[in-house]
């Protein structure tokens, strides 16, 4: 095949036409899929937080610390709050009052009611008759100490339980 | 909540953010926007269909595995390219490469997969005759990228086949700007020397 010479302008624009017109190639079919099962996604950024924060607090010198800082922080702010708002504000003042009377006869009425109920179910006599020198009063106070104890241990293994085995899952599965 | 749909009409940027989210419909998206774009430049680097699906997808899956690296101030697809560069560039230096027939893909052994990957220039609404002059160009030039250096063929792939600025491929290849418009300029010197006698 005989053509004229081109210049190099023409040459130039010949190439660079032959470059923009070079189709694009495509991945086959199933490329999008077999790259998102390479891939990790993410869990939902509040979940994330979530566990991060269980995570740190995992710890338990941090836990600690955090219960600590939080008791105090919030003692600080009841302690600047409460007294400021019984002062400054009337609605409040009377409401407290209020509040107090009425909190103050439930008591009365209810160490009132107690004590009519020890009296009619013979129990201050029992009370008077309790010596300190009686074994049976020790081992009556070590029973409830015991399952006081029991109680607690068995909660806290109860409340553990998932995560020790999620643990020992991801450790096998590792 | 956001659809496929809905995700086409968002930024790069926008897209990535979901992505960070935890939106698995936005991972999607980015895969779906570049997996041409980013496909034919490794192909064009490596010239092996087979080896340029697993050099991308190893692009994609590492792109996809640093989103919370990304810095949103440069572009996404700088980013990916330069990811894509450095795959397909790593690739060219650990192995020679067989030249590829310009019948097709060296691994394509029905007809079918002959003319899937078969590279074409052709524009169909040309005359039989310029068909096939631009059919012949097109071969041609897929020939002369191929001799190119790997630095030369991303720079002139980015700038003349993917329609990228100068900045985006300086950015892309981590190049001086001067630098990629020197590439380009020598690339189409050497692409122009090689095309000139078989043209006269």
């Amino acid at each position: 095949m005989t053509r004229k010479p081109l210049s190099d302008e023409e040459l130039d624009l010949l190439v660079v036409r032959a470059l923009s017109r070079l189709p694009a190639v495509s991945p086959s079919r199933g490329f999008s899929d077999r790259v998102m099962a390479r891939v990790q996604l993410p869990p939902p950024r509040p979940l994330a937080l979530i566990a991060r924060a269980r995570a740190w607090l995992s710890e338990p010198r941090r836990a600690i610390a955090f219960a600590v800082g939080y008791a105090i922080a919030a003692s600080i702010a009841l302690i600047i709050t409460v007294p400021w708002l019984l002062t400054s504000v009337p609605e409040v003042r009377t409401a407290a009052q209020w509040l107090g009377s009425q909190l103050a006869a439930a008591g009365r009425d209810l160490v009132i009611s107690t004590a009519g109920w020890a009296v009619k179910a013979g129990l201050t006599g029992a009370l008077r008759g309790l010596s300190l020198s009686d074994p049976a009063f020790w081992v009556a106070c070590f029973g409830v100490s015991a399952a006081y104890t029991a109680c607690v241990v068995g909660l806290q293994r109860v409340l553990h339980a998932p995560a020790r085995r999620s643990d020992a899952s991801a450790r096998v599965s590792a | 909540m956001l659809t496929g749909k809905d995700l086409t009409a968002l930024t790069d940027q926008e897209v990535v953010a979901l992505a960070r989210g935890g939106r698995e419909a936005a991972y999607r998206e980015l895969v779906r926007r570049y997996e041409r774009p980013v496909f034919s430049l490794i192909y064009r680097m490596v010239r092996d269909r087979a080896l340029a699906e697993d050099l991308a997808q190893d692009t994609f899956v590492k792109v996809l595995n640093a989103l919370d690296s990304y810095r949103p101030e440069y572009k996404f697809s700088s980013w990916i390219f330069k990811i894509a560069n450095n795959v397909a560039i790593d690739q060219l230096r650990r192995r020679e490469l067989d030249t590829l027939s310009l019948d097709g893909a060296p691994d394509a052994r029905s007809q079918e997969e002959i003319q899937a990957t078969a590279l074409q220039a052709a524009d169909r609404s040309e005359s039989p005759l310029a068909e096939l002059e631009a059919r012949e160009l097109g071969a041609l030039i897929e020939q002369a990228i191929d001799r190119l250096r790997p630095e030369y063929r991303a720079c002139i792939l980015l700038r003349h086949v993917e329609g990228r600025s100068y900045e985006e491929i300086a950015e892309a290849l981590d190049l001086p700007l001067g630098t990629v418009k020197t590439y380009i300029h020598r690339a189409r010197h050497e692409l122009r020397e090689y095309l000139g006698p078989v043209r006269e």
